[in-house]
């Protein structure tokens, strides 16, 4: 006790604790008479080591506490329902501990901390949430280990957290960004994530919802495994391993996200359903992936005002069957579209760029099938090195000589016409524009003509 | 003129030396082929996992850990799998036929050995990548040991699988199970140190 009280005396000039129960003032004089009495001052570093979590311990429920800039390098456990605030510079540099920080109060908020986190621990992780209703803002954490872990947490909210993995170490010796594990109700939101593993992982949860993040340089971006009425929305991925990997899940809704340039590896993916039953995936962007969308052991779901492109395989799938597929762009893709053992799929209505459409009614679909057929599939797969000879003019022969039938094919019965996603036509003001641009120029070109041969 | 002749018979001389010395090495090289046929006839060899390997089943990235598993092929190829219960549902697709040899690891030495000469532990509880919750063990002791360990767990040989319930045991609502001992997440509180 009377340690304690020698410490607080050090760190009341430097730290507010605004206590709403009223009593604040009578406590701060105890503190300074009481200190008053001792000549001893333990030194400032002694202090410093122990600082947050005595200004932690002292609070009392409902308190807010401002930890002063500064390193400090002991973890600490928020285990009371708290404001934490980090005023300017405040980092935490921890090595070799179980975790950085722990949350274990509900209805804990923790802002404006820098956590830097040194550990190859696979148990570990630089912040650990394992209570509900808490919030985490404006976070950065650098980290050798994982960086943020909700164990059976719910109802929390983590936003504008800037999260970074060690790009030195390679993606096999990385763990997780936001690691989240049996957790329900939490939200994620506006976040950015590095050189980790997987950005974003969700096991074993229900009704999380994850908007407006960015994850970049990791293995997968977005990871969902065995997760129910999990939302993904406005998300972007890119430079990833694969996008998004959505895994064993039922009712995810994954809506307005771009996965882009996820290509690092041979067997990169855009967005991957496997297992998946019951899904929305709509208006994303999925381009410039090595597979655009993998469809595989996926029942049930519906995937539509997609835009797929510049990919080098748009769609394929794999034992799925019974989801539907429309209103989708798939465009400049090398390949638009594979299937194997895939049947009863309903794939119409799709714009398909490669498709030499035929309209004779007049109504924008094309009278002609557009037909994906799964043969160079099934021959790579067994002889791999067949990959070197893809769309040569002998396997274009063998593909429409040995005919694969007709139900384990993707068949677009009515492809559309116009791609669906593109831009507006030109406006009336454009073409104004348009023509007047035009006018100046070919003016210009006359009076050259005209004129430059004079001398 | 008399130089051009010469110099036309040098490399005549020199394809037909070529052509002599190619021929041999054609020989030499079927002839190792041959002895190699011969050999890995009997033994096949599983490869490393590699940074760049998928699950044939799932998709997944294949970690290099103990719960990789590998089948290879009488052509020699080679398939991971993330997840024994992934191996086994390509087998069950495909068949025993295509397979030279089925490969598993040692949970507690990562060693590749047999998938046939395995013992198992399964439990719904035991976090393996995609939930199938089956390890393999080399010796049936050290099986028994980690089921005494882990409290939990029931002990299955090759034929056994033959019998077994294999699906993902996935939990999706999110709610903790007392019994559940999930040897990752639960000591999470414990150490500060």
């Amino acid at each position: 006790m009377l340690f304690f009280v020698i410490k607080l005396k050090v760190q009341h000039n430097t730290t507010i604790i605004q206590q709403k129960g009223g009593d604040l003032l009578k406590r701060l004089l105890g503190i300074i008479t009481f200190s008053f009495l001792f000549i001893i001052v333990p030194n400032s570093a002694d202090a410093k080591e122990n600082l947050v979590q005595q200004l932690v311990d002292y609070a009392d429920a409902g308190d807010t506490v401002h930890i002063p800039s500064g390193i400090y390098e002991e973890p600490i456990i928020i285990d009371k329902p708290i404001t934490v605030i980090g005023n300017k510079d405040v980092y935490f540099t921890i090595n070799n501990h179980k975790q950085a920080i722990t949350i274990d109060a509900d209805n804990v908020s923790l802002q404006h901390i820098s956590i830097n986190y040194h550990s190859d621990r696979t148990d570990g992780a630089a912040l650990v949430i394992n209570s509900n209703r808490n919030q985490l803002d404006h976070i950065t954490i650098e980290t050798t280990g994982r960086g943020i872990f909700l164990d059976n947490a719910h109802e929390n909210i983590l936003h504008h957290i800037t999260l970074r993995g060690n790009e030195r170490l390679p993606i096999q010796s990385r763990q997780r960004g936001i690691d989240m594990w049996k957790s329900n109700e939490n939200t994620i939101h506006d976040s950015t994530i590095s050189h980790v593993e997987d950005g974003i992982y969700i096991e074993s949860s229900s009704h999380n919802v994850v908007y407006d993040n960015r994850i970049t340089y990791s293995r997968y971006g977005y990871h969902l495994m065995f997760t129910k009425e999990t939302e993904l929305y406005r998300n972007e991925s890119a430079e990833n391993i694969s996008g998004m990997m959505i895994m064993g899940t039922n009712g995810t809704k994954v809506y307005e996200n771009k996965l882009t340039f996820n290509q690092k590896n041979v067997q990169s993916l855009g967005l991957l359903l496997f297992d998946v039953q019951n899904a929305i995936i709509k208006q994303n962007k999925i381009a410039h992936n090595r597979i655009g969308i993998f469809v595989e052991d996926a029942t049930e779901n519906e995937l539509m005002n997609n835009d797929v492109t510049n990919n080098f395989i748009g769609l394929q799938f794999k034992r799925a069957e019974h989801n539907v597929i429309y209103n989708n762009a798939f465009s400049a893709n090398v390949v638009q579209g594979q299937a194997e053992d895939s049947m009863n799929n309903e794939t119409n209505y799709n714009y398909w760029s490669d498709h030499q459409g035929l309209d004779i009614d007049g109504d924008r679909l094309s009278n002609l099938t557009y037909k994906v057929d799964p043969f160079y599939l099934h021959l790579t797969n067994e002889y791999p090195p067949y990959r070197l000879l893809f769309q040569s003019p002998g396997f274009v022969f063998l593909e429409n000589m040995m005919h694969t039938p007709i139900e384990q094919q993707l068949v677009d019965q009515t492809p559309l016409i116009d791609n669906p996603l593109d831009e507006a036509p030109l406006t009336k003001d454009n073409n104004k524009s348009t023509f007047i641009v035009s006018t100046i120029f070919l003016t210009l070109s006359l009076l050259t003509i005209y004129m430059g041969v004079k001398k | 003129m008399k130089n051009r002749i010469f110099l036309v018979t040098v490399l005549a001389a020199l394809l037909l030396a070529l052509a002599a010395c190619s021929g041999d090495n054609n020989d030499a090289t079927e002839d190792k082929n041959t002895d190699e046929a011969a050999t890995t006839e009997t033994a096949y060899e599983p490869e490393d996992v590699k940074d760049t390997d998928v699950c044939e089943v799932c998709a997944m990235a294949v970690p290099n850990n103990e719960h990789a598993t590998q089948i290879v092929l009488t052509n020699e190829r080679s398939l991971k799998f993330d997840d024994i219960g992934c191996m086994y549902e390509w087998i069950e697709e495909n068949g025993e036929e295509d397979i030279g040899t089925a490969f598993v690891r040692d949970f507690n030495s990562e060693e590749w050995f047999d998938f046939n000469e395995a013992t198992f532990v399964f439990d719904e509880s035991i976090e393996t990548p995609m939930a199938y919750g089956i390890i393999s063990f080399i010796e049936e002791s050290e099986a028994e040991q980690f089921i005494d360990e882990f409290g939990t767990g029931e002990l299955l040989d090759r034929a056994d699988l033959t019998n077994h319930e294999w699906k993902m045991y996935k939990d999706m609502d999110g709610h903790d199970h007392d019994e559940h001992d999930h040897e990752e997440h639960d000591d999470m509180n414990e150490d500060e140190a």
